[in-house]
């Protein structure tokens, strides 16, 4: 029955709008003069006739369980049955009798002047959301006091009936006995009720959302302005425009947390109210100048003109679909400028990224800052299912309120949020709509993230695989062949020697140079095994490796260290296998040259390299690039700086882990 | 002499077992990993250990932790390492602090079966020996701060073999010159290197030797 109550609450914004006018007509009429109506009393219900009504029918609109907005639909009908009927009791009296009688329309006016008082207690009371505040007791306690000031509304009455008439409408009659003290309890249960109704206002200002705090700061400002303004207004008898005043100044805070703070979230009907409304005027302006100056420019002095309402007609088509556009975009700069500006940064990145570069956990930042959410994150769905972030690292499954981008048939991404309120889902889902282009992008790059991260895994996993086969094979051959040859030659030596005197010249001979052979043989394995992977790379590092590498060069060779500390053997084997790359290479290209080997390390990053004098000029080749892969899989980088004739410097740097 | 070898490979032990005992020695123990060779000289107090420095279970440098620790527990003993490796490594460290009776090999030296016996007679006697491949390594590298170049190649070849442990008149007979001529020779090495005088031949040892191994790891 939701359309049926707004429909009520707009039906009695019409009656409350047509009363006010035939009042005021009336009024008029009867050269009733400008300050009578402001200043003494008809000004200030007018007001609330034309705009309590309207606010209680937006608010239904929105919000149909939100009592509040009977409270200020009831307030708006009362005024303006107030203004009618004194309005139409004046005329009659002036003029005589028709029906109803004068003095009935004079007891209406009474009888509708005192509503408002009585209710408008509940107008705090029951901000912004038609419920009382937390503590309800306390607070269900003043809002009894609405029904004392409606008792003595009624005791009132029942006094006032028999006298009804003139005396009704004029302020100097004062009613007598048990009238006197039946306006007292009405004044006290008002008074007393809006000061509980202010400190329920108050109350509501602790443990709220911030947007909710601000609704009920300025609503608060609103209130007391009311409140002050209304009594020095009734209580001085000089000063009755400040109650126009006060009921400006509240209606006037009341906008500002609707606009600001987007109150009851009317702000979007209030919105297309003025779109529409501003529309309606452009329209009928070109429609009736285009008819005006057409008219007299064809010398068609009467109005109506067929041509000229024929151009007229087509202008206003013309200009109709731009003109809602750009007034749209005006009126949403005004009314809704948070969701404007977001959707303006939001729409800007991603016109930015579809030409320049992204970092990722950009686009993250953006949607955080525009939706005021430090804790946002945006996730990314992979093809293969997984959840990553901006930078392709793998996450769990969120568990709290996310919101997905999807295509027909995919998830994009996963937004995880707070909670937003009734009154941010425009913002929300129009960032949403906004960011659609750039996280799909974005999920782009994490997904070549990704990929980029396997790839560099599965590197190093093979660089690690290949490290421990070389050394498993150097060991085999150290504890292995070599041994097996060294032991055997020895058994060949022992048995030479014992059976020395049966062996002629001739075994001799062969036997020594089996040996000679055998020791050939563990010579060229040492040097294999030590090519390999050296043992004392595992055991004692890599500054005792690189002595051993650089003393078993043929030429003598430069060796600079200042180690300090043990690096992880990944780092430690490739710098090794830099080194002797290096001198392998000086050794074959710069033959003579000088050479030497560095290997510095600050404790942050360590540098090696092999420089000589030599011809210079090297060429990538196909070792070079294996050893620039090599230190690439253990994040290091790889330099190569050979101009021909300036001598060839290979360096290699590492980040200590 | 009553001699211990510990070795992991069985017929390497075997090969050193069967050399030592045919030359008159007495092989009074084995061993084939670190615990084993420490348990075995406890339990012997052998005049000499012949000790593989790559053992069981990480064949790293068991050998020379050992050797580290009978220095100080059992110094009547001498150590004799035997190592596949050019690289002297963690082993360098024993010579700087030696008093004598240390000796440090390539495996393949015990093919030259007299060497290798004159080797261990000279530890076990409290000499040194250290295998002329590491000191040549030792002199062939370079170091702009302590060169060599201020020796002849005359006196070069007396300082590999004080390194190698060699006393003068085995030096002499090695170059096959007079003792007078190599002592010479000693004096100008220990005057151009700036090193004190011995004439204790593991003294010298351990002086050349740290000298060397000094020169490219800085002061």
């Amino acid at each position: 029955m939701t359309g049926g109550r707004s429909a009520l609450a707009w039906g009695m914004a019409l009656l409350s709008a047509g009363l006010t006018t035939i009042a005021l007509a009336v009024a008029i009429s009867d050269r009733m003069g400008l300050q009578e109506i402001l200043g003494g009393g008809s000004g200030i219900q007018a007001l609330m006739a034309l705009t309590f009504p309207v606010l209680g029918a937006l608010l239904l609109t929105r919000m149909p369980d939100n009592r509040l907005a009977w409270v200020f639909s009831a307030i708006g009908v009362s005024r303006a049955l107030a203004l009618f009927a004194r309005n139409w009791a004046l005329h009659d009296y002036r003029g005589g009798g028709t029906w109803p009688s004068p003095d009935e329309m004079a007891f209406v006016a009474l009888a509708m002047l005192f509503v408002a008082p009585v209710l408008v207690p509940l107008t705090l009371l029951w901000f912004p959301d038609g419920r009382l505040p937390d503590g309800r007791s306390r607070w269900r306690l003043a809002q009894g006091l609405a029904l004392v000031s409606a008792a003595g509304l009624l005791v009132l009455l029942s006094q006032a009936w028999s006298s009804r008439g003139l005396s009704l409408v004029d302020d100097s009659a004062a009613p007598a006995g048990l009238a006197t003290i039946s306006l007292v309890v009405i004044l006290a249960g008002t008074v007393t009720g809006v000061l509980a109704g202010l400190m329920a206002v108050v109350s509501r200002l602790r443990g709220q959302d911030r947007v909710v705090r601000q609704q009920v700061k300025w609503y608060l400002y609103g209130a007391l302005a009311a409140f002050a303004l209304n009594v020095v207004g009734d209580v001085v008898p000089s000063a009755g425009s400040l109650n126009l005043v006060g009921t400006l100044a509240y209606e006037a805070a009341i906008l500002v947390a609707v606009r600001r703070y987007a109150l009851w979230d009317i702000d979007r009907i209030l919105n297309r109210t003025v779109v529409y409304g501003l529309l309606t005027l452009t329209v009928a302006a070109v429609y009736s100048g285009t008819v005006l100056g057409l008219g007299l420019l064809l010398g068609e002095l009467r109005l109506g003109g067929s041509l000229s309402i024929a151009a007229a007609t087509l202008a206003t088509a013309v200009i109709a679909g731009p003109a809602r556009r750009e007034l749209q975009t005006r009126v949403n700069r005004r009314f809704d400028r948070r969701t404007h500006d977001a959707v303006r940064r939001v729409a800007a990145y991603g016109d930015l990224v579809s030409v320049t570069p992204a970092a990722p956990g950009e686009l993250e930042q953006l949607l955080a800052d525009v939706l005021r959410d430090p804790d946002l994150r945006l996730l990314f769905r992979c093809r293969e299912g997984d959840l990553v972030d901006a930078w392709g690292r793998g996450v769990d499954e969120p568990g709290g309120r996310t919101t997905s981008f999807r295509t027909a048939t995919d998830e994009l991404a996963l937004l995880m949020h707070r909670p937003f309120q009734q009154y941010e889902q425009t913002l929300f889902s129009s960032v949403r709509r906004a960011a659609t282009g750039a996280v799909t992008l974005a999920r782009l790059q994490a997904e070549l993230l990704v990929q980029v991260t396997v790839v560099e895994q599965s590197r190093r996993r093979i660089v690690e695989a290949a490290d421990a086969e070389r050394r498993r094979v150097e060991r085999d051959l150290h504890d292995g062949a070599q041994q097996r040859l060294v032991a055997l030659a020895i058994k060949l030596r022992s048995e030479q020697r014992r059976h020395a005197p049966q062996l002629g010249p001739e075994a001799e001979h062969i036997i020594d140079l089996g040996v000679s052979e055998i020791r050939g043989s563990v010579e060229d394995l040492r040097a294999l095994a030590a090519g390999l992977m050296p043992g004392s790379l595992v055991s004692e590092g890599l500054e005792p490796a690189l002595r051993e590498l650089v003393d078993r060069q043929p030429d003598p060779v430069e060796c600079v260290q200042q180690l300090g500390h043990r690096h992880s053997p990944q780092i430690e084997a490739t710098a090794w296998f830099v080194a002797a790359e290096g001198l392998a290479n000086a050794l074959k290209h710069a033959p003579g040259s000088c050479v030497s080997v560095e290997a510095l390390c600050d404790g942050n990053r360590l540098q090696i390299s092999v420089n000589d004098d030599g011809p210079g000029g090297a060429a990538d080749g196909p070792g070079l690039t294996g050893l620039q892969d090599r230190v690439r899989a253990c994040g290091g980088t790889l330099d190569i700086d050979s101009v021909q004739g300036c001598g060839t410097r290979l360096t290699a740097v590492f980040s200590c882990g | 002499m009553r001699v211990v070898v510990a070795d992991d490979s069985v017929l390497l032990r075997e090969g050193l077992v069967r050399i030592l005992s045919d030359s008159g020695l007495e092989v009074v123990g084995v061993a084939h990993d670190a615990s084993s060779a420490l348990a075995t000289v406890a339990a012997t107090r052998p005049d000499l250990i012949v000790l593989d420095v790559r053992m069981p279970p990480t064949f790293s440098d068991e050998g020379v932790q050992v050797a580290r620790e009978l220095r100080d527990t059992v110094p009547s003993t001498a150590v004799l390492l035997l190592s596949q490796h050019v690289h002297i490594g963690g082993a360098l460290e024993l010579f700087e602090n030696d008093h004598g009776g240390l000796g440090y090999l390539l495996k393949d030296r015990v093919i030259e079966i007299d060497g290798f016996l004159d080797a261990v007679r000279r530890v076990a006697a409290g000499g040194s020996a250290i295998d002329p491949i590491i000191v040549q390594a030792l002199v062939t590298r370079r170091d702009p701060s302590r060169p060599l170049d201020v020796l002849t190649s005359r006196e070069l070849d007396v300082l590999a073999l004080m390194a190698e442990g060699l006393s003068n008149a085995a030096v002499a007979a090695q170059l096959v010159v007079s003792l007078r001529t190599v002592e010479t020779h000693v004096n100008n090495v220990f005057l151009k290197l700036d090193l004190a005088p011995t004439t204790e031949e593991h003294r010298r040892v351990r002086a050349v030797v740290t000298y060397l191994a000094h020169r490219a790891s800085g002061p």
